[in-house]
């Protein structure tokens, strides 16, 4: 190969090389059907196969927690209407001998409560006095129905610590009752018990006798008789609350090529809203809800930074400091990243390295969650969710305060105006009566698009929770 | 390996990341011409280049988050382009290699052509199988056995049809001097 065939080579390949020549012209219109088709496959591939596990998870609970359980057939068995007060006892397993059940019933029905109105009160429920509880009479009633012994003689022959075959779940065994001006007999108060079956057969364990929690129903004079209807029972309820509560939110900064950057900049936001939702059994909850969050970015909070060079690990900057130019200061003469968008942007607005930035952000919340409620007392309970939140920024606006010299900025560019968030949570609540509730929310929140757009950087938020509010049950 | 640079912005980098449509636009604009002549120089005629250009920028768009940064974008689009063309002439069973020429690829026609853009004419019209080994070799800059390696054939193969190759464009450019020599806008 020669010179001149050497140089004709390179010349061909530069020509080649460096060759532009313009595409058809509606190339493009094609790309972008698809990339749109691209997309909406996307969304398919990942949406369809959620959309059906969720499906499939609501109905494998659903089954779960519809299925009605024994506690909650006899709850649901029990009318607690006046004067007809039947509450059967359940026992789990089979009871053979019928014959002796009966009979001990009727015994038990002549010894206790002459004066109950005849016919119509379940025998194991009048087990004392008019207004008088008698855990006793309650427990000689246990054993009355199981298999004609009495308590006497199957005290005699289970000791303390044996298990028993049978067990009893006898929620209004040990209520009051008082008798009205009509003879009809009114159930005016509501227990609670606590404690492994074995108790049920020894009455004078401390163990069982000290899980009694009766808790008085009447308010004003008016009986509100079924709260664990709605509460300890499996019952379905619709809920609206308003809310209102303070988190503790850290902005975090970071960019990892080339370098690593993470930034904590915490600061304070108030939430104030309300919520809606739907109980399922009591145990399943949706709920979707609407919120107004200000938030107001204090320029006294220290900061943590740190600046690990990804290259070598050893250019590693860790800090605290009370300035709150954001960005600039921070990094400048310690990291050379600091040259990214916002950088650029913070100089072109804030200036001087000293004074404070006031940021505040006004923005809404839609938040959808499920979760799940497990009941502590007939009033008290707690409810583990996990929700979805959209955030949508309504407006925002920044100045640098030094001294008595404030200047106004505007909007910080680039802001997103939305946002996903996700957010795991923990209520507890008290219900004072059958309608109102007081709850107390803590939970976590992290954003899951980042806050800014257009930058090399990522910017996301992650918070920590309180709220306090107040929740109407509607049923 | 890519020539004369084009400056993409690092904002629009971003902003194509983020799946924005402006930006990918943008970036279409700046730099389809130029990979269009990639795609040219591989297929064999204008509708299976806008093919092959038309996946490559599915391919850039879809994996751009991929873009360290480091790197030069325009090579990277460069290596996705040619990568996009020799997959597509695999799955049309285009990748043939033969030792003869046949139908229109004969040497009479090539030799007709004439003119500064025809170059890409040229190159376009050699057999398949010469002008893939070429743009590897030549343009690329692929040793040849990348070549072998990269299209599944033996190392002599690729050497013969780069010979090959050569002598044929050797035969069209002497044919048509000005397209080089009397042209040096395009020789630098």
């Amino acid at each position: 190969m020669d010179n001149q065939e050497l140089f004709q080579d390179k010349q061909a390949s530069d020509v080649l090389r460096n060759a532009a020549i313009a595409p058809p012209v509606e190339l493009w219109s094609r790309i972008e059907v698809s990339l749109d088709n691209k997309k909406r496959r996307f969304f398919l591939w990942w949406f369809i196969p959620a959309i059906a596990i969720t499906v499939a998870g609501a109905g494998l609970g659903g089954y779960y927690f519809l299925k009605p359980s024994p506690i909650a057939n006899q709850f649901k068995e029990a009318n607690y209407e006046k004067g007809d007060l039947k509450v059967q006892p359940y026992v789990e397993n089979e009871i053979k001998n019928t014959d002796f059940l009966e009979e001990n019933i009727a015994k038990a029905q002549e010894i206790k409560f002459s004066e109950a109105a005849s016919g119509a009160v379940d025998p194991s429920i009048l087990n004392g006095k008019s207004g008088v509880k008698n855990p006793a009479a309650a427990v000689a009633l246990h054993s009355s129905v199981k298999g004609g012994e009495t308590d006497e003689s199957k005290r005699a022959k289970t000791l303390p610590g044996e298990t028993n075959q049978s067990t009893i779940i006898e929620p209004d065994a040990n209520s009051e009752l008082t008798i009205n001006k009509n003879g009809m007999a009114e159930n005016s108060g509501q227990e609670i018990r606590a404690g492994i079956p074995v108790f049920d057969l020894i009455p004078i364990s401390p163990a069982f006798l000290g899980a009694q929690f009766p808790v008085e129903l009447k308010i004003n004079g008016t009986d509100l008789p079924q709260l664990k209807d709605h509460v300890a029972s499996n019952e379905s309820n619709f809920y609206v609350g308003l809310y209102g509560g303070t988190s503790l939110r850290n902005v975090i900064v970071s960019k990892t090529t080339p370098d690593s950057i993470r930034l904590l900049r915490p600061f304070n936001n108030r939430t104030a809203g309300v919520t809606a939702g739907y109980i399922l059994n009591n145990k399943l909850t949706l709920t979707a809800g609407l919120s107004y969050e200000h938030t107001e970015w204090q320029a006294a909070m220290s900061r943590i930074m740190i600046v690990p060079d990804t290259d070598t690990f050893s250019n590693v900057a860790a800090g605290v400091q009370e300035s709150d130019v954001y960005i600039i200061n921070s990094f400048e003469g310690t990291n050379s990243m600091a040259t990214g968008d916002i950088k650029q942007e913070i100089l072109n607005n804030y200036q001087s390295e000293q004074g404070r930035l006031v940021h505040s952000i006004d923005r809404l919340r839609f938040s959808f969650g499920v979760g799940y409620q497990v009941s502590l007392s007939p009033r008290a309970g707690l409810h583990a969710s996990l929700g979805v939140n959209y955030l949508h920024l309504l407006k925002e606006n920044s100045s640098y305060i030094f001294g008595s010299y404030t200047k106004d900025f505007g909007k910080l560019p680039a802001f997103r105006k939305q946002a996903w968030e996700i957010n795991p949570g923990l209520t507890f609540s008290y219900r004072f009566t059958k309608h109102l509730a007081l709850s107390i929310n803590t939970g976590y929140s992290k954003t899951l698009t980042p806050i800014y757009e257009k930058t090399s950087w990522s910017i996301g938020e992650q918070a920590w929770q309180l709220n306090g509010g107040l929740t109407w049950f509607l049923r | 390996m890519t020539g004369k640079e084009i400056h993409l912005d690092k904002v629009l980098i971003e902003a194509c990341k983020s799946g924005k449509r402006e930006a990918q636009q943008q970036i279409y604009q700046l730099c389809s011409p130029r990979l269009y002549a990639v795609c040219l120089r591989y297929s064999g005629n204008d509708h299976d280049a806008s093919d092959i250009l038309h996946d490559a920028f599915i391919m850039i768009f879809t994996k751009i988050h991929q873009y360290n940064e480091t790197g030069d974008l325009m090579g990277w689009m460069f290596r996705i382009t040619v990568n996009t063309a020799l997959q597509w002439l695999r799955k049309k069973k285009k990748l043939l290699f033969s030792d003869d020429l046949k139908g229109n690829e004969s040497p009479a026609e090539f030799y007709e052509l004439s003119g500064e853009k025809d170059i890409l004419k040229c190159v376009q019209r050699l057999p398949q199988g010469y002008r893939i080994v070429f743009n590897m070799y030549a343009v690329e800059g692929y040793s040849h056995a990348e070549i072998a390696a990269y299209l599944g054939i033996n190392e002599s193969t690729s050497r013969s049809q780069y010979t090959r190759a050569r002598s044929l464009l050797q035969k069209a450019l002497k044919n048509n001097q000005n397209i080089l020599i009397n042209n040096p806008d395009q020789n630098g």
